[in-house]
């Protein structure tokens, strides 16, 4: 006798039909499939359901071309970090048209950096800050992605909270290039570029 | 060169990858990507969207991990990351669609128009309309249970559902997807 009730069963079928079920669920299901016409119509209305929507056609996926807008994402060149742990609601304009330049913007900041060697002028303006017109790095040099509605308080503020220099920015891809401040310039730059990402003002860091 | 890694498990992959082992990473990708964008799309119905979030999963793949212990299957890991990331986009739509109580009879309630009806010449486009007629809880337990063929103690690990949970979703979607086939041979005759 079967240890499952038939309402037990009835909830059982449909992983019987896709042939997940094993052990006793699946024999309890086999015993009541050959004493019960109606649950055996079941049976066989799960399989034609099964089947076509295994038959529902969606257009291509992504493919190679969704693979190299990850390599973009991943850093080919750098470390790239975004923020995913910011609390829900936090990100300013979290939709799927802002989502496809960042990585372009990345590789595009990646490859102008590789091939052009920026060479850029800063002019201070307060102590340990520089204006966004540009300037030179000794130490590593990070690329700040930050949220759009972050408003310049709240990035000055976080660049002097870990000793960040701005040495360029905001550019035309809205990034800033920071580069760390006199006796910190030896302080472990994953740790600080995860303690960025952390921060709910930024996107995306990559160190060049 | 041989391939190293297409030769590898789904584990073993995910153990390259917490190295930085991009060649992993990309094998696992092409293993991983056409089932997963299915089962996004499946959920949102904007391709656009579907492609964001699938790039998003694929990135938290890669910078998370070596957060993954192996309690699960990879693959019960991958769907459940999707899964959670398909759900915040539908919840910044609407903060209610999900809610599984509500519209474990929403089906039938919202049965075809008869110009849907009518529209709905082919079998398949047919199924398509009704399972459409489903709340997203219900279509995404139908996908992964009818499509992907997962097991329910998998779908309850990827939905954070108990496992009975699961089994009725899946019970009340059936009957819902059965009256709405019902109406519509009902209709044609």
């Amino acid at each position: 006798m079967s240890d499952f009730t038939d309402k037990e069963l009835d909830h059982l079928l449909p992983f019987y039909v896709n042939n997940s079920l094993s052990g006793a669920e699946k024999q309890a299901v086999e015993d009541r499939l050959k004493t019960d016409p109606d649950f055996e119509a079941e049976r066989q209305f799960l399989v034609a359901l099964q089947g076509k929507i295994k038959e529902q056609v969606f257009e291509k996926s992504p493919g190679e071309m969704g693979l190299a807008r990850l390599h973009a994402a991943m850093g080919e060149h750098g470390k790239s970090f975004k923020s995913t742990d910011v609390p829900k609601g936090v990100l300013a304009n979290d939709n799927s048209v802002q989502g496809w330049w960042r990585p372009v913007a990345v590789a595009a900041c990646i490859a102008l950096a590789v091939l052009g060697g920026i060479q850029v002028n800063s002019t201070l303006t307060e102590e340990g800050m520089v204006t966004a017109s540009g300037g030179t790095a000794s130490g590593p040099v990070l690329q700040v992605f930050f949220e759009e509605l972050s408003t310049e308080k709240d990035i000055r503020s976080l660049l002097r909270q870990q000793q960040l220099n701005i040495i360029e920015g905001p550019t035309a891809l809205g990034f800033y290039r920071v580069e760390i401040l006199g006796a910190d310039k030896d302080k472990d730059v994953e740790a600080l570029i995860k303690k960025l990402v952390a921060n709910v003002h930024v996107i995306e860091v990559l160190e060049e | 060169m041989m391939n190293v890694t297409g030769s590898l498990n789904d584990l073993e992959l995910i153990e390259h990858i917490k190295k930085g082992d991009k060649q992993a990473f990309d094998e696992f990708y092409r293993r991983f990507e056409k089932k997963i964008y299915h089962f996004i799309r499946q959920k949102l119905n904007d391709p656009f969207e579907a492609y964001d979030i699938l790039h998003e999963v694929f990135l938290d793949v890669w910078r998370k991990a070596d957060g993954f212990e192996g309690r699960s299957k990879v693959s019960t890991w991958v769907f459940g990351i999707a899964f959670n990331k398909s759900i915040d986009r539908l919840r910044k739509r609407t903060v209610d669609q999900l809610d599984e109580d509500k519209h474990e009879t929403m089906a039938d309630d919202e049965g075809l128009s008869p110009m849907e009806l009518l529209n709905a010449t082919e079998e398949a486009t047919f199924l398509q309309k009704c399972v459409e007629t489903l709340s997203e809880a219900q279509r995404m337990v139908v996908h992964m249970a009818f499509f992907e063929d997962l097991s329910y103690p998998e779908i309850a690990a990827i939905i954070d559902r108990p496992e009975g949970t699961v089994k009725t979703r899946i019970f009340h979607a059936k009957q819902a997807l059965k009256r709405c086939v019902e109406k519509f041979t009902g209709a044609r005759s």
